[in-house]
């Protein structure tokens, strides 16, 4: 059994992250985490477009705030409301705090005296929860704790020979450990549905992963029509991808090679869930790491071979590249762009068993605090969740 | 002689490995092909002779179909593979 250091909370989920964070129960309160995010610059602020006006998002909202904000990464959450959007602040923070068992403090700026008087409160109550972070101490915990996070953008043609199925060794390893992994991106699963089907452990489950693979193709076909096979963008073209299938046949390594547990909606709790799991949800990757997340990811390993520099604001995202040329225009390591280089597979002869363990060694390191590429160099971004509806 | 790989045993594609010149070998794993045409890596090369509407295969699995006669050598990308007719 292998262990980590990480911060075990009150509910017996564990973190590999202790922020604290700030965020707005409907996003008219942004401008207020802002200024609170300027006033302790060691919270996190969470910005986003969401919390009201899209009727039929609403579900959806609750369940990706809820989600966002329990996850074992974060310490305490200061959650501001405007007052007339849909949900609560105050409801939606006591939710919040019932299913993490973490602090959180709830303002609602039409009931608590204002703009400025809100963000005094909030202020003061983000320096009480930084000192009680400060506070939790790292104990040994074992890897069957984690949910793994996979995740590939900016593919190229290498990304599915060198880096997924490195991702891949690192996805069976944690399963072998009792942990859990999600493979995501359904537009990515497209012509894929009998293997991925052959591997789930029951019929149900495959029924399930038939029926999600599906649906992607009617929706890509409704947007995309005659073009519907071209859904890959134009660099993944210049990288040498063709067609949805070659890529989803090069996605799907990230999942490596054992059964399929179950399908999960986008940020669906994850649950006692342990093994390969699947999450439904967009390819288009800042959607998709704040689905992961919101289901319970503690850390992403995503793979690039065009260099996209993307991270999450609250979770390691660990880099890898799939090939060497771009390595070196971006970047590796302290200054660089990328965590750790798949393409040496090609350049150096590197084993890819060999190349698997190394990436299993350095997740280890980043779950015991050390910091991915992207959180050395503030690279988190914003909190994008998935709609299928506009505002009204 | 340029590098170049076959990702599974059933594949009539291969991936270049090295950006190869019009008339340059790439070495598959022992299975040598001369490329007709400049193709940078990570690209397609055709492995045989491919007819139109014949399957392209990769990863021992089907990725499209040839919407243009391919000849062993050529560059295999949007021109002349698609995989509309396979979608729902």
């Amino acid at each position: 059994m292998t262990t980590y250091q990480g911060f075990v909370r009150t509910n017996g989920r564990v973190g590999i992250r202790n922020h604290v964070v700030a965020i707005a129960n409907c996003s008219c309160a942004n401008g207020l985490i802002n200024r609170i995010a300027t006033a302790v610059p060691e919270i996190v602020p969470l910005i986003h477009t969401y919390g009201c006006s899209i009727p039929g998002e609403f579900e959806r909202w609750r369940r990706i705030l809820t989600g966002v904000c329990s996850n074992p990464n974060i310490y305490g959450v200061i959650l501001v409301g405007v007052g007339c959007e849909t949900y609560d602040a105050k409801e939606m923070g006591e939710i919040i705090h019932n299913l993490s068992g973490m602090p959180v403090f709830a303002q609602i700026v039409q009931e608590d005296g204002g703009c400025e008087a809100v963000i005094e409160a909030c202020v003061q109550q983000a320096k009480v929860m930084l000192r009680g972070a400060s506070e939790c101490r790292r104990s040994e915990v074992p890897v069957s704790t984690l949910v793994f996070g996979t995740q590939c953008g900016g593919s190229d043609a290498l990304s599915g020979i060198t880096a997924n199925p490195a991702i891949g060794y690192v996805s069976d390893w944690v399963v072998s450990e009792g942990g859990t992994v999600l493979l995501t991106e359904m537009a990515e699963m497209i012509g894929t549905a009998d293997i991925l089907a052959n591997r789930a452990v029951n019929e149900a489950v495959a029924e399930k992963i038939r029926r999600a693979i599906a649906d992607e193709e009617i929706e890509v076909r409704r947007w995309m029509g005659p073009e519907a096979s071209r859904i890959i963008a134009r660099g993944n073209m210049e990288g040498g991808l063709t067609t949805v299938q070659e890529k989803a046949l090069g996605c799907i390594k990230k999942g490596g090679t054992t059964p399929i547990v179950d399908v999960l909606e986008y940020g669906e709790p994850i649950g006692e869930r342990k093994g390969l799991v699947i999450m439904r949800g967009p390819g288009y990757d800042p959607v998709s790491l704040t689905g992961l997340f919101a289901t319970g990811a503690q850390v992403f390993f995503f793979s690039t071979g065009r260099g996209n520099p993307l991270g999450f604001p609250v979770a390691p995202c660990i880099k890898i590249c799939s090939n060497s040329k771009t390595y070196a225009a971006v970047g590796g390591g302290s200054d660089g762009d990328m965590d750790l280089n798949a393409g040496a597979v090609v350049t150096e002869g590197l084993a890819p068993e060999e190349l698997g363990a190394r990436c299993v060694r350095y997740l280890l390191e980043v779950l015991n605090g050390m910091q991915t590429v992207p959180e050395r160099h503030g690279l988190g971004g914003a909190l994008c969740v998935f709609q299928s509806s506009t505002p009204l | 002689m340029k590098r170049g790989i076959i990702i599974d045993p059933r594949d009539n594609v291969g991936i270049v490995l090295e950006h190869v010149e019009p008339g340059e070998t790439v070495d598959f794993g022992g299975i040598c092909v001369a490329a007709r045409q400049a193709i940078n890596l990570p690209h397609k090369m055709a492995l045989k002779d491919i007819a139109i509407g014949e399957c392209i295969m990769k990863y021992g699995s089907v990725i499209g179909y040839a919407t243009a006669p391919i000849i062993c050598g050529e560059h295999v990308h949007v021109h002349n593979l698609d995989s509309e007719k396979l979608m729902k």
